[in-house]
């Protein structure tokens, strides 16, 4: 055999030596509960792909554009493949969610509520009947506990409530956060986040049937 | 940085063909990747996939033996990447350049014109976007590779030059280990160019 064909068998079998293999998967074992319990249904909601990008109004008020903004980047970096995403608005009669200190909850609504310390949130939508739709807009209220809401623990409060209460508005619609614990960002009185339990469970969810829709 | 590897890129070859026993090529083509992550969520099979990229290419080679050439090879790719679930359809990422570097070794392949090429290299991945996969920013792996390249005169000091190159690498982010993913998965490219070339062998 020639020094040549020596040179090329031997490229050649470092090649192929090294070209075999694929990449693994994380087990994704590790999440909580979901779903929305609705009468004596759990029900799964998540955006259809068609309903992208998620409009999200907020009111221009002690920094919540900021934290919506903060939370939508929050929310997005847990997905790996584009399955959700929002922008912010001008027009709230536009949006598919609105947030402010001002909102009023929807009338015999699913009301969804978190108290992290010095401030709490909850988001409503109207009770899912008609073929089971959401009437959007997703509602979602700050309520400022803080005598300074400009202290920095107050910003602190709200930013972490705004990225729970989206949360909700993604389709963590578990009314009990059940199965929670202290470091999910979806726990009931959130304090950090989010965990990977946050990110697994908002992934899987984005990979299972939709049984609500969501529409105007 | 990425002028800094573009003018090294346009430089070094010109130094290279300035001695006559270089030769310099450059062109362009076309480049097919294989999968760079293969994903199971429930019950979706998901697989993101680098759609075939166009291609610039440079290089220089100078003879070190009587038969033989050293070759340094600049590539540059930029293309679309998607994510597509089995039986879902398909989701776009964003675009995902790539640029390359490589030091080759090329001797004769059957008879001339033709010449094999064999390389190890580096190769960045450049996202225009840190986001999913690329959230913390694109990735430095080493490459290693194989081709064939074709010359013909087509004028008293220019080559018509067509180069087929395929290579391999290891492919994983560090936002793909933080979420959990273990081994890495082989990517394959397969690469054809066509363009000039000048000096050296004819």
């Amino acid at each position: 055999m020639s020094a040549r064909s020596n040179i090329l068998l031997a490229v050649a079998a470092a090649v192929a030596a090294g070209a075999c293999g694929d990449i693994s998967s994380p087990s994704r074992s590790d999440f909580y509960e979901w779903r929305a319990v609705i009468g004596t249904d759990s029900l799964t909601f998540h955006w259809l792909e068609s309903s992208l990008p998620v409009r999200i109004w907020v009111e221009d008020s002690l920094g919540l554009s900021e934290h919506t903004a903060a939370g939508i980047e929050t929310w997005k970096e847990q997905f790996l493949y584009g399955e959700w995403d929002a922008v912010i608005v001008d027009d709230s009669s536009t949006a598919d969610v609105v947030i402010g200190f001002s909102i009023i909850s929807a009338i015999r609504s699913v009301k969804l509520f978190s108290a992290a310390p010095g401030c709490s949130g909850d988001t409503s939508f109207p009770l899912p009947v008609v073929n089971s739709t959401i009437t959007l807009p997703f509602r979602v209220r700050i309520t400022n506990m803080n005598p300074d809401p400009t202290s920095p623990e107050a910003q602190s409060c709200f930013a972490i409530t705004v990225a729970h209460e989206l949360g909700h508005t993604i389709g963590l619609l578990n009314r009990a956060h059940t199965g929670t614990e202290v470091t999910d960002l979806m726990f009931s009185d959130p304090v950090s986040g989010p965990s990977a339990r946050d990110r697994i469970t908002m992934q899987r969810l984005y990979h299972l049937d939709s049984d609500l829709t969501a529409s105007r | 940085m990425r002028t800094t590897l573009l003018l090294t890129g346009l430089l070094l070859p010109s130094a290279l063909v300035a001695q006559s026993s270089s030769s310099f090529y450059a062109g362009l083509g076309a480049t097919w990747r294989s999968k760079l992550v293969a994903d199971v969520i429930v019950s979706d099979v998901i697989t993101t996939q680098p759609a075939i990229a166009p291609t610039i290419m440079l290089g220089g080679a100078t003879e070190v033996f009587p038969r033989y050439d050293v070759d340094i090879e600049l590539q540059f790719t930029t293309g679309s990447y998607s994510a597509d679930t089995k039986g879902k359809g398909s989701n776009k990422l964003g675009t995902l350049p790539t640029f390359s570097a490589t030091i080759g070794l090329d001797g004769p392949l059957f008879k001339p014109p033709f010449r094999w090429r064999a390389s190890v290299g580096v190769l960045k991945y450049l996202p225009t976007e840190d986001t999913g996969m690329f959230l913390q920013g694109g990735p430095l792996e080493f490459l290693m590779g194989l081709g064939a390249q074709y010359r013909r005169p087509v004028s008293s000091s220019l080559d018509l030059s067509i180069a087929l190159r395929y290579d391999f690498h290891r492919f994983t982010t560090d936002e793909l280990q933080r979420q959990g993913f273990s081994q890495v998965q082989q990517v394959h490219r397969v690469g054809l160019t066509v363009g000039i070339a000048m000096g050296g062998r004819r």
